[in-house]
């Protein structure tokens, strides 16, 4: 029998720069056939039917480029597109007919590009991790701390990769902001719950940012200057479609950091990326390497000093290993570093902590005739954790451990008419060796969907999900500085949740999309702190259990010279330790986030954005007594020593502190004097000047406030 | 909610804050029975809401009982004066007994009470008596066997040496505690209590050598005997003694201050020490 379709397959670029385009989305016209690129920008639609179509490419922020082919013939057809971008105006809600990045198929899956980072005001630079605070279930508890808790999970449930590099502490200079330079992002995948079968060892949250691959054009530069760092970017062709791309910032101006924290305190940090990639249409190969580093140095010899550095390679090879096979493999190896110097306290240990992670990971992904995707990969790591520690009498020891992880998953994504399935299984294979076919080893994540209507979809997404390290920071601590990554503890269970969303998302008019989630993660397992710990020989930590539920929205609107943005989540989170429960101190119970932006003019940008939140919870003190230590034990009479005073401490976590609002707003002028194009602009942090509580010396009666008015001037240069 | 935001919107407001919540004063007890007197002590304050005030002095006024199986004990008020190793003399207020004397294996049970901060109460039980012996004895080190007492939890194994000065014509004992060993930074490590499945401690010569220089440089007229000293606590005292002194656990990862009672309805610790010594035949240092 002769064939009657044939496939259609190919990448879809920037015309400009000759970078791929992800989520870019292929509708043939008039069939009802259609694709959207991965993350390499690769697009395959298979079985398309001989005849003459119109294919048109479309991805947000470019120009439609259209097309028409006549299709016939035993081998694939490869039809690759060049998109134009468009005048920066705003985001594309969506044409009616045609899915963009805010119709997506996952349940909580959002998806941001580099534009859409740098157009949210922020306090000095734009920054990736503040910037996606702007989602709804996304919050962080201080200005200063770029660190995120992502529906009631906490800080170290986040998994962040970069390129497929895992990115421990991706924080800059207390957390103000991250490591990771806007401008190297092509585009940030955040799910929110319920993620895919391919990702694991994380409970909350998967942060996927992929980078450029660098102009194949010609080379270009791209530099930068504002109150707090400055950068540069080189990036130009191999030869063909190769390329490279190295980019680079470092601190300035460590004055500038003390309206971050109120105290002037020498920060200074770098980071530097580069990549280089070569290939074809059907397959290419990179290899990269991400280094940062910080250091907070004090005068004060009774402060200590600290420092953490994250260093990441990876090499990948990305492609078609038949017609529909597609292939992403990717080595790598992490490490995070943690340091800190005691120097003459008599209270603070010197500490290093440190974690290596060397890995590979091997996806696969076959396309059928009925548009089905089947999906499967494997995922081997061996993380070495380190940790070395000054005892009271300078004794040093250490803690050392290698790990191995290894994880498989089967994802299979099948199409019916209205109804969508993503069914999938992650299995955390070493726990199914030692534990058996348990629901900790199998986890099941599932999604479905069900379109309403053109304009409307349902989604319906379960999921089950382990974590097997955590970090050892105290919750309560306001702005930990000292992160250190350890196994879990030997007797104690892997971390586990249970995510349940279910979503509805549309369109209320062709340029405005208004969507909504609920959501319950169910924490059957949590390794809090022993509170019942007395003894040397008891352990430090112990299983707990929690709750996370609320329900989010999120609208969009644009029109000609306007877009606005609007995120609202009501949260509720509660852990159970030892017998106690009570609310975490990132449990938020109203978030609100209103973000417009405007073009006044052709060349300039206004942008605005007032957040919200109702206060976090802490706990109250209940007075205050003189504490004997008792440190001359048999030594005379212990009851005749002096007490040191201690804040006796409330119902944990039963207040809530008072409410959180700050208005950003920048102005940007982008010009063009040829040969050189930029921009300069003026952003506005904390505009009211509100004084928004940081924390509170119950001894001292010293209050600290966030951020104040922090007015910060850029100039951005591109060559 | 469309007004605050309103308001919110158009000005930079901020509220004052105080991380207090409601106070309600309680009594602070303590209280440590040991086995080598029959005077005991109970220590009586009060919780107080004001961070930057004074604390309130010792109270006085209390109504202080133990209870034993012999009976029950009243405690009355009194002022001790303790002068510090830098001459400094405080005064502290508390309730005395001259006449308890604790048994190994009693039960006893305290109670105070005061008519503005209502009563509270808390027991213990006396430690049997533990036992060490010198079990090795080199050029450079010092060891210790230890049987601790069958009901102790802890204990804390010390080294003294005795010794006599001559002041006004009159010879003066003395008693100075030996180190376990001295860092290399040159500090002196004293011992801390550790749990009782310890079953030795062991002294470095050097520590030893190094006192009875200092104490013939400060004009010893002779050296008497030196002494060991096990003392023993009970649960509450060890229990209490390691939370405030990061769980006495050097590997742990923990980075929170938590806080530990034995005290019914309000704060503070009742516990047990018995002591046990024993003269140390250490003529070769």
């Amino acid at each position: 029998m002769l064939a009657q379709s044939v496939d259609v397959r190919g990448v879809v670029v920037d015309s400009a720069s000759g970078e791929r385009i992800p989520y870019a989305t292929i509708a043939v016209k008039p069939i009802n056939k259609g694709a959207a690129t991965n993350l390499s920008g690769f697009y395959i639609i298979p079985g398309v039917p001989f005849g003459t179509y119109t294919f048109a490419a479309s991805a947000v922020g470019y120009s439609t480029v259209s097309k028409t082919i006549h299709v016939a013939g035993l081998e694939p057809i490869t039809l690759g597109f060049s998109l134009p971008q468009k005048p920066v105006e705003l985001s594309e809600v969506v044409v009616q007919g045609e899915r963009s990045l805010d119709k997506l198929d996952a349940a909580s899956l959002h998806v941001l590009g580099s534009d859409e980072v740098q157009r949210i005001p922020g306090a000095g630079q734009a920054d990736l991790l503040r910037a996606i605070q702007v989602l709804p279930g996304i919050v962080s508890t201080a200005d200063v701390s770029s660190k995120f808790y992502v529906r009631g999970g906490s800080g170290d449930q986040n998994l962040i990769l970069l390129d497929g590099m895992r990115i421990y502490n991706p924080y800059h200079a207390f957390g103000i902001f991250s490591v990771f330079d806007p401008d190297i992002i092509r585009t940030a995948e955040v799910f929110t719950g319920a993620f895919p079968a391919g990702y694991g060892n994380r409970l909350s949250s998967v942060v996927n940012l992929t980078t450029r691959q660098g102009n194949v054009s010609r080379v270009a530069a791209t530099s930068e200057l504002n109150f707090l760092a400055a950068k540069a970017l080189v990036e130009g062709p191999i030869s063909g479609n190769d390329s490279w791309i190295v980019s680079g910032r470092k601190s300035l101006f460590d004055g500038s950091y003390k309206h971050f924290v109120g105290n002037s305190l020498p920060i200074s940090f770098y980071d530097l990326f580069f990549k280089a990639t070569i290939g074809s249409e059907t397959g290419r190969a990179s290899g990269r390497g991400f280094l940062s580093g910080d250091k907070i140095v004090s005068d004060n010899p009774d402060e200590p000093d600290y420092s953490w550095e994250n260093r990441s390679f990876a090499a990948s090879v990305s492609g078609l290993a038949n017609d529909r096979l597609y292939i992403d493999a990717v080595a790598y190896s992490s490490s995070f570093t943690v340091t800190r110097d005691a120097k003459a306290s008599s209270v603070i240990r010197s500490t290093e902590s440190s974690i290596l992670d060397n890995g590979i990971r091997l996806d696969l992904s076959l396309h059928t005739d009925a548009q089905d995707l089947l999906d499967a990969g494997f995922e081997f790591d061996f993380p070495e954790y380190d940790y070395k520690y000054s005892t009271p009498v300078d004794e040093r020891l250490e803690f050392n451990s290698i790990e191995t992880e290894f994880w498989f998953w089967f994802r299979y994504v099948k199409e019916i008419d209205r109804f969508k399935a993503d069914v999938g299984l992650h299995v955390d294979a070493l726990s199914l060796f030692d534990n058996g076919p348990g629901i900790g080893a199998l986890q099941p994540r599932v999604s479905f969907h069900y379109r309403l209507s053109d304009l409307w979809t349902a989604s319906l997404s379960f999921g089950t999900f382990d974590q097997r390290e955590v970090t050892i920071s105290n919750e309560d601590d306001i702005i930990s500085l000292f992160e250190a990554w350890i196994p879990i503890p030997a007797g104690l269970k892997p971390e586990e949740a249970h995510h349940y969303v279910f979503g509805l998302e549309g369109l209320l008019a062709s340029n405005f999309s208004l969507g909504v989630q609920s959501y319950l993660k169910n924490y059957p397992s949590l390794v809090v702190y022993n509170r019942e710990k007395l003894y040397p020989t008891d352990p430090d930590f112990i299983n707990g259990t929690g709750r996370a539920y609320g329900a989010e929205l999120l609208a969009r609107f644009s029109a000609s010279a306007f877009e606005g943005y609007l995120s609202y989540s009501l949260a509720w989170t509660h852990v159970t330790n030892g017998g106690l429960m009570y609310p975490p101190r990132y449990d938020r119970r109203h978030s609100i986030n209103l973000l417009g932006v405007v073009h006044p003019l052709r060349d300039v940008d206004v942008a605005v954005r007032w957040e919200f939140g109702s206060g976090y919870p802490y706990t109250q003190s209940a007075g205050y007594y003189d504490r004997l230590l008792f440190e001359g034990i048999g030594n005379g009479q212990p009851v005749e020593e002096s007490g040191k005073p201690y804040s006796i401490l409330g119902e944990k976590n039963a207040a809530r502190l008072p409410v959180y609002y700050r208005i950003d707003a920048s102005i940007t002028y982008h010009f063009v004097l040829s040969p050189v194009r930029g921009s300069v602009g003026a952003s506005f942090a904390n505009l009211t000047d509100r004084k928004n509580i940081l924390s509170y010396d119950r001894m001292t009666g010293q209050r600290i406030n966030m951020l104040d008015f922090f007015p910060s001037a850029t100039l951005k240069v591109e060559f | 909610m469309a007004f605050c935001l309103l308001t919110m919107v158009m000005a930079g407001c901020s509220e004052t804050f105080s991380p207090d919540g409601p106070f309600s004063p309680r009594l602070v007890v303590y209280s440590v029975l040991s086995s080598q007197s029959d005077t005991q002590y109970v220590r009586v304050q009060s919780t107080f809401p004001d961070r930057n005030g004074l604390a309130p002095l010792d109270l006085i006024g209390a109504q202080v009982t133990v209870t034993s199986d012999s009976g029950t004990i009243q405690f009355r008020d009194t002022t001790l004066e303790f002068t510090d190793s830098s001459g400094t003399t405080r005064s502290v207020g508390a309730y005395v007994a001259y006449s308890l004397r604790v048994q190994p294996g009693g039960r006893y049970g305290l109670a105070v009470a005061l008519s503005s901060l209502g009563s509270v109460s808390s027991s213990a039980t006396g430690l049997y008596p533990g036992a060490l012996f010198v079990e090795t004895s080199s050029s450079n080190r010092i060891g210790v066997r230890i049987y601790p007492g069958q009901n102790a939890r802890a204990h804390i194994a010390r080294l003294f040496l005795e010794y006599e000065t001559l002041e006004d014509s009159v010879f003066v004992r003395k008693r100075i505690e030996i180190p376990v060993n001295i860092t290399p930074a040159g500090e002196y490590v004293y011992p801390k209590p550790v749990s009782h499945e310890v079953a030795e401690a062991t002294f470095e010569a050097a520590g030893f050598d190094q006192v009875v220089a200092r104490v013939r440089q400060a004009g010893a007229a002779r050296l008497v005997r030196t002494v060991f000293v096990l003392t023993e606590l009970d649960d509450a005292l060890y229990g209490y003694y390691s939370v405030m002194n990061g769980f006495q656990d050097s590997g742990t990862l923990r980075l929170d201050e938590p806080d530990y009672t034995n005290i019914n309805n309000g704060l503070g610790l009742f516990a047990v020490t018995s002591e046990t010594m024993a003269v140390a035949d250490t003529a070769g240092h």
